[in-house]
């Protein structure tokens, strides 16, 4: 546990120098930047909205608006300032979709896609999740936006109801219920494969 | 345990689902907790929810399309941003709009004051005008010179006679003619021709004294039009590479 904080601390202090470039008017600074958190805010964001392209969009336009507004960086952790510039941009896709609808994931190409890692080496337990993983990312993306939402900052990015709720601009009661209405359905679209996840929670 | 799978259909799942999530609290948590004793699909559900919430971290994802890495030209050719940068953006979208708008303005305008000038309007005649009314010519509808010049003879066509201004010659004329031998005879005097109402050289109080309102309206809707279409080219050549 300490060593994990030693870590972090060293990746928080990393990134507090790349800023601190970056505002200089460093480009290659905030690239760095870039590097070191973009695997996270494409999974992020392409959670929350479904087709690849305009996620792709979003999360250019969010590494955009970061570079844009470095002087609004309070301090704090990197990673979740970024991540919160990415909801927010994720959000604009979605209105945007809304008015323009897109076509949801599309058909599942294997190596398009990337299972989770697994420290599972048997074949059929890889075979499994990986299989899991997909029907659970088709269920997600067939839900509402706003369902999706709370789901995949409360279940997948840890946010708790006080957060979701700010960045979402809704009350704590909505944000439980599109929670609890989210799984609801995720549970009836998962309901002829719902084999695959018994067993996995304690 | 032992409840029918259609008695759970009728159970409130969304119970089930804030009980599973932790969130059911007081006489909630005591209704959910009774329909986890009493009925085994209601159990099963709220398991089967936590686990899929519990799944959700590995839920797969595609592969990231690209490497988000700034370039230096993409930062400098997008509009800078800041709390007012959609709203720029949004003012800036509709300047550019305003272009084939005022480029449809100025067309309506050019195709007025050509309907203008084919009728006469641009010349200011009014003939012209009494003349698309079916009025005859010279009745001094128009302007009040108009009017006068008509009284006078003035600017008709070579040949056209005007009634009225027959009518005040004959007026002004002494009432003597000439007669071979030098000796004058006291003519009778000659009934006045009947002029008609509507040939009066008077202008009516009402008639407008401008220009007519089609072309007024031409030219404002040609100026708005030049107007538009300047501004709207210029946002689209500030604006460059976006579009």
């Amino acid at each position: 546990m300490e060593y994990a904080g030693t870590v972090e601390d060293a990746a928080q202090h990393r990134d507090l120098g790349l800023i601190e470039r970056a505002r200089g008017g460093d480009l290659d600074a905030f690239n760095e930047l870039v590097l070191i958190h973009q695997d996270h805010l494409w999974a992020l964001v392409v959670r929350l909205v479904p087709d690849p392209d305009q996620a792709s969009d979003a999360v250019q336009e969010a590494f955009l608006n970061a570079y844009r507004n470095l002087r609004s960086f309070r301090g704090g952790s990197v990673r979740s300032w970024l991540g919160r510039i990415a909801i927010n941009a994720a959000m604009d896709a979605q209105r945007f979709r809304k008015r323009r609808p897109a076509q949801p994931y599309p058909e599942l190409e294997d190596e398009a896609w990337q299972p989770p890692a697994g420290d599972d080496a048997d074949p059929e337990r890889t075979a499994m999740a990986t299989e899991r993983s997909r029907v659970l990312a088709d269920a997600l993306a067939l839900i509402t936006d706003d369902q999706r939402t709370a789901i995949v900052l409360f279940d997948v990015e840890g946010y708790d109801y006080g957060e979701i709720a700010e960045l979402t601009g809704v009350s704590l009661g909505t944000v439980k219920s599109r929670i609890h209405r989210g799984r609801l359905a995720l549970r009836e679209l998962l309901e002829d494969r719902i084999g695959l996840f018994r067993g996995d929670a304690g | 345990m032992n409840e029918r799978a259609t008695d759970h259909d009728s159970h409130d799942r969304l119970l089930i689902a804030a009980h599973a999530a932790g969130d059911a609290e007081g006489p909630d948590r005591e209704r959910a907790e009774a329909l986890l004793g009493s009925c085994a699909e209601c159990a099963r559900l709220a398991a089967d929810l936590r686990s899929v919430a519990a799944a959700l971290p590995s839920a797969a994802v595609p592969r990231r399309p690209r490497d988000f890495r700034l370039r230096l030209a993409e930062v400098e050719e997008r509009p800078a941003g800041g709390p007012f940068a959609g709203l720029r953006r949004s003012i800036e979208a509709f300047r550019r709009s305003l272009a084939p708008v005022g480029a449809g303005l100025a067309t309506i305008g050019i195709a007025g004051l050509l309907l203008a000038g084919t009728t006469g309007l641009l010349g200011g005649s009014s003939s012209a005008v009494l003349s698309t009314v079916g009025a005859p010519v010279g009745t001094g509808y128009g302007t009040s010179r108009d009017a006068n010049d008509n009284a006078a003879g003035g600017p008709l066509a070579p040949g056209v006679a005007s009634p009225a201004a027959s009518a005040a010659s004959e007026q002004r004329t002494p009432a003597a003619t000439a007669v071979p031998g030098g000796g004058q005879v006291q003519s009778i005097p000659t009934p006045k021709p009947a002029v008609p109402e509507k040939l009066s050289p008077v202008p009516s109080p009402a008639a407008p004294s401008g220009p007519p309102p089609l072309v007024v309206g031409s030219v404002v809707v040609l100026g708005l039009g030049v107007a538009f279409w300047a501004i709207g080219r210029i946002a689209a050549a500030r604006a460059g590479p976006e579009d």
